[in-house]
């Protein structure tokens, strides 16, 4: 049963922005979040992009008490969670079954490394422990709002959000659920930034996503999620779509724990599935929203994909990382509503800080914003460590 | 130097997880990456952090391993000239 | 309807392939020592296995007793095959090793944190099996879990041929226990082991 999966409403926190309207305004002006780190508490001086709010004017936003046991990672997430709720009119029309479908990989750790010491010193901070893991942190965020009745949490790293977007259709589709919020979230943390960075994929500077001399990625944080539902479940709640879901397709790469295959092998499989799962050609795509997260070897190895599926001429693409900065296991979620955003208001965002062409590659990417430009069908590409690659369609509805 | 040789190779197999291998295993003139021990870039990446704990050199660029790390003995010189400790 | 083909049990110092004990060792033995046995047991020949966290070389040993052969064998090599992997630990201990690392003597080491995500397991997985499938790794306390039993299904049956590979797993200081099951879509009941259901997967997980 592939019933039509429509878009009815999205959320989205970003170093960009606090909501959607934010997002967009930042990417018409291109308008990046990369700067110094203000929030998180590190000996490290690396560009990153945090998003604006304090995890006290979140608890404020939100009518939360300041003394509550939340972690930032769910503060993101239920700000986020919350405009896409309200978009979607969700308390509108017919009894329903509802999921949250949520992608995280660091869950409340953020707060875990602030209080490893006390966990084992004093019990001043024990109430953290218990928000700590990646299913917890789902738990809390839908416990905020009282309306789920199932919660599942995909966990593939920078590709969570995507998979978690990818599972929320396919559990409409087997009548297991009416609506899905499906999405993910993502604080920045010790933890992860001192590990890419033992990597070696950390841009020093603001990252240059398919330019020669990149040299790798700075990290963002954030969440994003869309309402899924199907067509009649629309129709029946009186609810217009935003657009549609209409392909998406997951393959790995099969080639190393955290590099990419040189050719792409997975970024083209995935990219391929997506295609056929939308029943469209390369051609009718108007934008791709790459994962360019900047390093050598990603932009290297999506490039060839691009090429393999899309010719040496594909369409406008471009990375919107040096933006965002790389919001990790959320990317997925922020990037489907920046091409969301992108389709609907009939843009193409630039990538930006992009100087010169890669040599090994046949095109460039878009430098600067170009508007008015006509998409009927945008594709986002996510990829996790582990050779996890995603790719998701959206396409225009008619109303 | 062949003191440090020894050494370097039994820092080799135990921060890379050569399991089994002996120092008499490793041929010091050989390539450690592509044939040879067939290293991958993560073990590269620890080869980096090895020479900054052991013997206080840091390396600011992945790049440099490329040369410095084409065999035990081209690590061995690298270090004896450029250790801190 | 969906049947488990073939499966494997590897905890408490037990190794079990449908049904029948393929090796056990000393139980005095420490869960990494059990593991390098195992290793040695299926005569294995990938020094990679030694760089992986104690998470994935439990995923990884008992992915090759149902997988190999497979992959030399043309008529039985799946390269679609998707593969999933529930847990509830996640990586837990390596990312208390990490952490180690980035201590007061503060070296930060990148092959250590290459295992701090638990979708690694997979990813070392279709690696040595070259399976370019779909992927999708759970984080969940309890291994009853009906959405992912119904997402899995779901995958299983647009899969091509349909067929997946399951990974019910779990490890954390010392203790590692992993229900692997190879499962396919048949017409009648008596081509498979059991039925791909939450109560089966119980019942296979408490018979041994």
């Amino acid at each position: 049963m592939n019933c039509r999966i429509l878009v009815s409403g999205m959320g989205i926190v970003s170093g960009i922005g606090n909501n959607t309207d934010e997002t967009l305004a930042s990417l018409l002006e291109t308008r990046t979040a990369i700067g110094e780190l203000r929030h998180l508490n590190t000996i490290h001086r690396l560009p990153c992009a945090e998003v604006r709010l304090s995890d006290s004017e979140m608890k404020a936003m939100l009518g939360i008490p300041e003394n509550a046991v939340y972690t930032r990672t769910a503060l993101l997430a239920i700000v986020a969670t919350r405009e896409a709720l309200k978009m979607s009119c969700i308390e509108k029309g017919i009894p329903k079954r509802i999921a949250f479908i949520n992608g995280t990989t660091v869950g409340g750790m953020e707060k875990s490394e602030l209080y490893y010491t006390d966990f084992l010193t004093n019990d001043n901070f024990n109430e953290y422990i218990a928000a700590h893991d990646c299913g917890a942190c789902t738990e809390i965020i839908a416990d905020y709002f009282e309306c789920f009745s199932y919660v599942s949490t995909p966990s593939t790293a920078c590709s969570s959000a995507a998979n978690a977007i990818m599972l929320g259709a396919d559990l409409i589709r087997a009548g297991i659920v009416d609506i899905a919020v499906a999405g993910g979230t993502e604080c920045i943390t010790r933890f992860h930034l001192n590990g890419f960075n033992s990597l070696m994929i950390l841009d020093k500077q603001v990252c240059r996503p398919f330019d020669e001399t990149r040299a790798g990625l700075n990290l963002g944080e954030g969440a994003a999620y869309l309402v899924l539902e199907s067509e009649e479940t629309a129709r029946l709640r009186g609810i217009s779509a935003i657009c549609e879901l209409s392909g998406y397709g997951n393959a790995c790469d099969a080639y190393h724990q955290t590099a990419s295959s040189p050719e792409g092998i997975g970024a083209s499989l995935a990219m391929k599935k997506a295609l056929a799962s939308a029943h469209l050609q390369p051609a009718e795509i108007g934008y791709i929203n790459a994962h360019g997260t900047g390093t050598p070897n990603n932009d290297e190895s999506e490039g060839n994909a691009i090429v393999h599926v899309f010719g040496e001429k594909p369409p406008f693409v471009s990375s919107t990382k040096s933006l965002t900065g790389h919001t990790t296991s959320a990317a997925g979620g922020v990037e489907a509503v920046i091409s969301i955003l992108a389709m609907k208001h009939g843009f193409i965002p630039a990538n930006y800080n992009f100087g010169e062409p890669m040599k090994s590659l046949p095109f460039e990417p878009v430098k600067a914003k170009i508007e008015p430009a006509e998409i009927n069908h945008v594709l986002s590409n996510s990829f996790g460590f582990g050779g996890n690659n995603s790719s998701l369609i959206f396409s225009k509805t008619d109303n | 130097m062949e003191e440090l040789i020894l050494k370097l190779k039994e820092q080799i197999i135990e921060v890379l997880n050569l399991e089994g291998m002996t120092p008499e295993d490793i041929d010091e003139n050989a390539p450690l990456f592509g044939e040879g021990l067939g290293l991958d870039s993560i073990d590269a990446l620890e080869l980096i952090v090895l020479m900054e704990k052991n013997y206080g050199i840091k390396l600011q660029d992945a790049n440099q391993g490329r040369e410095i790390f084409r065999s035990v003995s081209c690590m061995a010189e690298y270090i004896s000239k450029n250790r801190k400790f | 309807m969906i049947l488990v083909s073939k499966y494997c049990v590897m905890r408490r110092h037990t190794l079990i392939e449908d049904g029948k004990l393929i090796f056990e060792s000393n139980p005095d033995l420490k869960y990494s020592e059990f593991l390098s046995a195992v290793y040695r047991n299926l005569q294995l020949q990938y020094p990679k296995f030694f760089k992986m966290d104690e998470l994935s070389k439990t995923g990884f040993l008992a992915a090759e007793v149902l997988l190999s052969g497979r992959t030399d064998n043309r008529n039985l090599q799946n390269e679609n095959m998707p593969v999933y992997m529930i847990c509830r630990s996640s990586s837990l201990e390596t990312d208390e090793n990490f952490e180690l690392t980035t201590g007061a003597e503060y070296f930060p080491s990148p092959s250590v944190f290459v295992y701090t995500l638990p979708n690694i397991v997979l990813g070392e997985i279709a690696i040595k099996n070259k399976l370019y499938g779909e992927n999708t790794c759970f984080v969940c306390e309890d291994f009853a879990n009906e959405i992912v039993f119904d997402y899995i299904c779901q995958g299983v049956r647009s899969a091509c041929p349909n067929e997946a590979l399951v990974l019910f797993i779990d490890q954390y200081h010392g203790v590692g226990e992993v229900l692997a099951v190879l499962i396919s879509e048949q017409r009648n009941e008596n081509d498979g082991i059991t039925g791909f259901t939450i109560e089966h997967i119980n019942e296979l997980l408490n018979k041994h």
